[in-house]
């Protein structure tokens, strides 16, 4: 966590109350965290324990129920340019008709804006890109004609395209061979030699310390956050992956069978946590615009927790 | 039977027509609400409206080989061609990569297309219309009757009852199997119940009741039979059983309801039909009890309005114990217009009183607030004691999950917590109040 | 007489443009998986159609203008529907499509008995497609639309490809996918609605997804697949419509469809790579690869004992070694043979037989036993190799790509990194099992960089 003193630099991504729910049933409560700048972070928790959840929360996929996301100090989409995003792989179709180079070029459409078409200037940086994950031999090949492994290596040169501060991975090991990790390793290893921040959902265990300078500890609620050798700890791990907190998914249950019978409105996916997080907004005119920052958001940062707590990467 | 049948032979023509006519929908809104109720489970709204037009070719060829308008060859050949469309889409998914929508887009045009210009090139040989083919004739069909028990049955309500039955039997028979094969395909093929020859059969049964229905409603809205009895009546109820009566019943009154509008507006039978099934869809939609759009709405108001007064109630406690005026404070969040409506609604429950220059907690409205500040401190606890959130970020979170928290589930967190009678901030955490 | 009457050019032509235009939205509406909803969308129109035929009588402009705001409204309804209720898309869809054509054909019906004029000629055109009846006007109105489709797609196809292929991605990026998907929608409808008074209500889905659908056989880009799915559709639209005019009383709708069905056919069967005859033929060959892959390493172990003397080895003996059936195994034998990896041999047995009982054993048929020659020793030697190596490395390693089983020689060295490769070669090396003498690996090719050290 930041100290009063470096406010001048802020995290690369600050998580304040952050609580999220899926199907009006919700899956993180209450994450607190900050993750500074520079470092290569991997998100590690059993299956559904909300890591991927994780990183769509500060993507602004998956919207907070409560609390607020800050990418370098400010909102998400103020910030969107410098954020590089390595989805699963299972979350795209790979029979799609395009090619590896195409979907490279995809990390270059952002700065395009609306309909420029990607020139020269794009298709050279794409082509650096895949030649960073070892893929420039295959830039015309259709995706589907690439094995699991290569196809993980076309996001992560997208991801490259968009020459981001920050960079968000969805799993970017989940079965991938041996070269692949190898490769993904290697560019994610320079990426933080030039000084970019990696989020990287991992599930692993074995290769965590090899990996990260830094883990974020999640199992539907944040077990425990910062540098390896301190926090990747047996205790920590038995907390992370002995059982799930019995009580959480019986709130959550509560939760959502009690949301169940609730409207569903808003231009955001139907999710109603939002409503039971802020029930207050339910009386307020429509139109009202939600508190910019929560009351005790702008309570000086040193106040907020007490020293050594060790949900933040100090 | 008898004094019936004599009833209904001292009536006009006319009306004994139109009484047919309704008699015959609802034959086949029997049929088809029952397996449609299936389609809406198992998501396969559009096979059943896919199905529901390739049964054409099979229809016209069965017809032209068999040289009559017998139903039964008809009957065949529409379930061979409904089975083969079923079959091809799910061909090119697998082994021709195309996906499912396209796949079954592709087949069914396909087998319409083909069974219109059949029948066109055969027009003079049948007199199957393409007009009655697509929009169905009712009208007419209660006029082709037959004679039996003394009266003139119309031979489609004899098909169409039949149908029904061979539908009701199915359903019957295989109650067990097709349920847990909608439910968990995969968990049907391993108890032995293969899920693909309950996929055909339902299919198959689908293709067999689309055709039955042509005469009534026309291959084109025989889909409105089919979905949306089974999707309003999905609306209603989650229990199986209670859903295929409902969606039966819906049927029935689309049927005997768009009869009768179209003979009062002379319009189509069919399209009238499926107007007032898309009524009774809207209908639910809006007002169901559970899951329309209208309860959730009022639901929600009702949440929103219940928050206040125990936000409300659980101020004027913590006054009460004189630890929290940071907590009250923070508190006095909602719209002075709601937070006095509240206190108007709680008064008239005898949830709080006037007092001297305010208001007071009645022992009911104690005992309601006691529950909530308890459910509050627990959480408060469970978050700082398992989640190891400081102190500062209790209070939002605990703020928002009291109105969840039941006393059970209280107890529960109250199990679970080392310090069980003080809260983080050291308040105490009171006791359940006594009912 | 002319070939093409002025009334049948301007079908002609109205019919291909809007073919063209049709498959070339198709591609996107299959592509972002809304391949049905153009059905609800078709559906829908028909209320408009006869509404508009109420309020404005049977103005062209008017009658599409009607289609357009009613097949909006039903698509918006099933979004609706599937987000505010329980009820699922493919169900929402179903309802909007029979409840919509449903109330149209009860106007219509209506208008039909209660109009003066011959009205019904008017709607029920739309129903099943008449070309017929098109004039000049109609067709520029037509080509106009058509156009502005294809101008539109053009002019956002970067951000309808980003959109297609990966939402999520494009929504991270700021781009605003509710709207490109509803502008997507507009597209799709636009189409429908001038493509009614050719195609008809009931199939005008086919114009969407079946000239995508089969260009998608035949190339693997979105843009080829653009032009080709509009060149199918033109095609279909054009022959289609020729049809018709020459066979009068068929009606359009249907004849065009039966066109693009018999293309997609075609596609389907002839397709190079992904047709299905092609992938038989690749299934075969990958097949037959594997298999004398198998044998040939079936061959090396066989005489691997009596190394570097190539042995002899008994046909009755390798049969025994081969898991398949004996009549493939002499397949491959004859194959091996022809390939000349193989040459004649005899048996001990025989040979033992020969110099006891020289006549029976010339009685006795043909060879009884092969030989490796030199060249085939080689290749069964880089056979055994690669099937050791990888197995060896399933035995020490712990996590491979799924997708890959059964490597042969070029798949092995572009998965494995040099390195990994060379250890393993290494153990094969000491435990004496490495076949081919340790033959140096091959250059790697599409290998990181960072890896190739």
């Amino acid at each position: 966590m930041s100290r009063p003193g470096d406010i001048q630099t802020p995290p690369a991504v600050e998580l304040h109350d952050l609580t999220v729910a899926y199907h009006k049933k919700p899956v993180l409560w209450d994450i607190d965290l900050a993750i500074p700048e520079g470092e290569m972070v991997g998100i590690i928790g059993p299956n559904g324990a909300g890591k991927s959840t994780l990183i769509k929360a500060v993507l602004g996929l998956v919207p907070a129920a409560t609390g607020w996301v800050r990418v370098f100090g400010e909102s998400y989409a103020s910030r969107r340019r410098e954020v590089g995003y390595v989805p699963q792989r299972e979350s795209v179709d790979w029979d799609f008709p395009v090619s590896a180079l195409d979907v490279v070029l995809m990390g270059t459409y952002g700065r395009l804006g609306w309909c420029r078409r990607p020139g020269a200037a794009e298709r050279k940086q794409a082509l650096g890109a895949l030649e960073r994950v070892g893929m420039q031999d295959f830039a015309r090949r259709q995706i589907s004609q690439l094995s699991g492994g290569q196809q993980q290596r076309v996001f992560l040169a997208r991801a490259l395209a968009q020459n981001a501060r920050l960079y968000l991975m969805d799993e970017p090991f989940a079965g991938v061979d041996a070269a692949t990790e190898t490769a993904i390793v290697n560019v994610l290893r320079d990426l933080k030699q030039q000084g970019r921040t990696l989020l990287v959902v991992h599930h692993d265990l074995q290769t965590v310390e090899g990996y990260f300078d830094r883990v974020v500890l999640v199992n539907l609620r944040l077990v425990a956050a910062g540098p390896t050798r301190e926090v990747f700890t047996r205790d920590n791990l038995l907390a992370t992956y002995g059982g799930r907190l019995t009580i959480l998914d019986q709130a959550a249950e509560t939760v959502r069978r009690f949301e169940d019978w609730l409207p569903q409105t808003g231009a955001e996916p139907p999710h109603s946590a939002a409503r039971a997080a802020a029930p207050q907004r339910l009386l307020s005119p429509p139109g009202a615009p939600p508190p910019a920052q929560p009351q005790h958001g702008a309570a000086p940062q040193a106040a907020r927790r007490p020293p050594g707590e060790n949900h933040a990467l100090p | 039977m008898n004094w019936l049948a004599e009833q209904f032979a001292a009536l006009s023509p006319a009306v004994q027509a139109t009484l047919w006519t309704v008699l015959i929908a609802m034959a086949a809104a029997t049929s088809s609400a029952l397996l449609g109720s299936y389609l809406v489970l198992r998501r396969m709204g559009l096979v059943g409206d896919a199905i529901s037009h390739a049964v054409l070719p099979g229809l016209v060829v069965g017809f032209l080989m068999s040289g009559t308008r017998e139903l039964w060859p008809m009957l065949l050949g529409a379930a061979i061609a409904g089975l083969a469309m079923t079959y091809l889409a799910e061909w090119l998914r697998r082994h021709a990569q195309v996906e499912a929508g396209g796949a079954l887009g592709v087949v069914f045009t396909s087998f319409f297309a083909l069974g219109v210009i059949l029948i066109n090139l055969y027009a003079s040989q049948v007199d199957l219309d393409p007009g009655c083919v697509l929009y169905g004739a009712l009208g007419t069909s209660a006029l082709d009757t037959i004679r039996i028990l003394g009266l003139d049955v119309p031979r489609s309500f004899l098909s169409l009852g039949a149908v029904a039955l061979l539908d009701l039997a199915f359903v019957a028979v295989f109650w067990k199997e097709l349920k847990i094969s909608s439910f968990d395909p995969a968990l049907a093929t391993t108890l032995g119940i293969s899920a693909i020859v309950m996929n055909y059969l339902l299919m198959g049964s689908v293709a067999v009741t689309v055709v039955a229905g042509f005469e009534a409603v026309g291959s084109i809205l025989i889909i409105a039979m089919l979905i949306v009895p089974g999707a309003t009546a999905h609306l209603f109820t989650d229990r199986l059983a209670t859903m295929l009566v409902t969606a039966v019943l819906v049927g029935w009154i689309a049927a005997a309801g768009g009869c009768l509008l179209a003979v009062h507006f002379d319009t189509s039978e069919a399209g009238m039909i499926s107007v007032v099934a898309g009524a009774e869809f809207a209908l639910a939609a809006l007002a169901a009890p559970r899951y329309g759009i209208a309860a959730r709405i009022l639901r929600g108001f009702a949440f929103a309005f219940r928050i206040v007064q125990e936000d409300v109630l659980a101020r004027l406690y913590r006054l009460e114990e004189g630890v929290a005026v940071r907590d009250a404070g923070a508190l006095a969040m909602h719209r002075p217009a709601a937070e006095r409506l509240a206190r108007i609604y709680l008064r008239a429950r005898r949830q709080l009183t006037r007092a001297a220059g305010g208001w007071a907690l009645t022992e009911r409205g104690r005992a309601r607030a006691q529950a909530l500040v308890r459910s509050h401190r627990l959480w408060e606890g469970y978050l700082s004691e398992q989640l190891r959130l400081p102190l500062d970020h209790l209070h939002e979170a605990a703020h928002r999950m009291e109105h969840y928290m039941t006393p059970q589930f209280a107890e529960k967190v109250e199990e679970r917590l080392v310090q069980r009678d003080a809260d983080p901030h050291g308040r105490r955490i009171p006791p359940q109040p006594s009912p | 007489m002319p070939f093409l009457e002025y009334n049948t050019a301007i079908v002609l032509g109205g019919t291909t443009l809007l073919g063209f235009a049709s498959g070339v939205i198709g591609v996107l509406g299959l592509l972002r998986r809304r391949a049905l909803l153009g059905d609800a969308l078709a559906h829908a129109t028909l209320p408009g159609i006869c509404l508009a035929f109420l309020l404005f009588g049977r103005q062209f402009g008017a009658l599409l203008f009607g289609a357009l705001v009613t097949g909006i409204a039903g698509v918006a309804l099933v979004a609706l529907l599937s987000r505010y209720t329980r009820i699922k898309e493919d169900a929402n869809i179903g309802i909007v499509l029979s409840v919509f054509f449903g109330g149209g054909l009860a106007l219509s019906t209506y208008i039909q008995k209660n109009s003066v004029d011959a009205a019904q000629a008017g709607i029920n055109g739309f129903i099943l497609g008449r070309t017929a009846g098109m004039v000049q006007a109609d067709l520029i109105f037509i080509c106009t639309a058509a156009v502005a489709v294809c101008f539109v797609v053009l002019l956002f196809y970067k951000e309808f490809k980003l959109l297609c292929f990966d939402p999520d991605f494009a929504a991270v990026e700021g781009w605003p996918v509710v709207r490109l998907d509803f502008l997507l929608m507009l597209l799709l409808a636009v189409t429908v609605v001038i493509g009614l008074p050719a195609v008809g209500i009931v199939l005008m889905v086919a114009m969407l997804i079946v000239p995508p659908a089969a260009a998608r056989f035949w190339v693997a880009g979105l843009a080829p697949m653009m032009w080709l799915a509009g060149a199918f559709g033109a095609l279909t639209g054009a022959a289609g419509s020729l049809t018709s005019t020459y066979a009068a009383d068929l009606p359009a709708g249907p004849v065009i469809v039966l066109c693009g069905s018999a293309l997609f056919l075609i596609s389907l069967l002839f397709a190079p790579r992904r047709g299905i005859l092609a992938r038989a033929r690749d299934r075969r060959r990958w097949r037959k690869r594997r298999a004398i892959r198998g044998f040939l390493r079936i061959l090396y172990e066989a005489s691997e004992a009596a190394l570097p003397e190539r042995a002899a080895l008994p046909i009755a003996d390798l049969l025994g070694r081969f898991p398949g059936r004996a009549r493939e195994a002499e397949a491959l034998v004859a194959h091996a043979a022809r390939a000349g990896w193989l040459e004649r041999a005899e048996s001990e047995e025989r040979a033992a037989l020969r110099r006891s009982a020289p006549r029976a054993a010339a009685a006795a048929e043909g060879d009884d036993a092969v030989r490796l020659t030199a060249a085939g020793l080689q290749k069964a030697a880089e056979a055994a190799r690669i099937h050791r190596l990888w197995q060896h490395y399933l035995r020490t390693s712990a996590h491979i790509d799924r997708d890959i089983v059964d490597p042969d020689a070029e798949e092995i060295e572009s998965i494995l990194p040099r390195a990994v490769l060379a250890q393993l070669e290494e153990d094969l090396k000491n435990a004496g099992t490495l076949p081919g003498g340790g033959a140096p690996v091959r250059a790697l090719a599409g290998l990181p960089r960072e890896l190739a050290t």
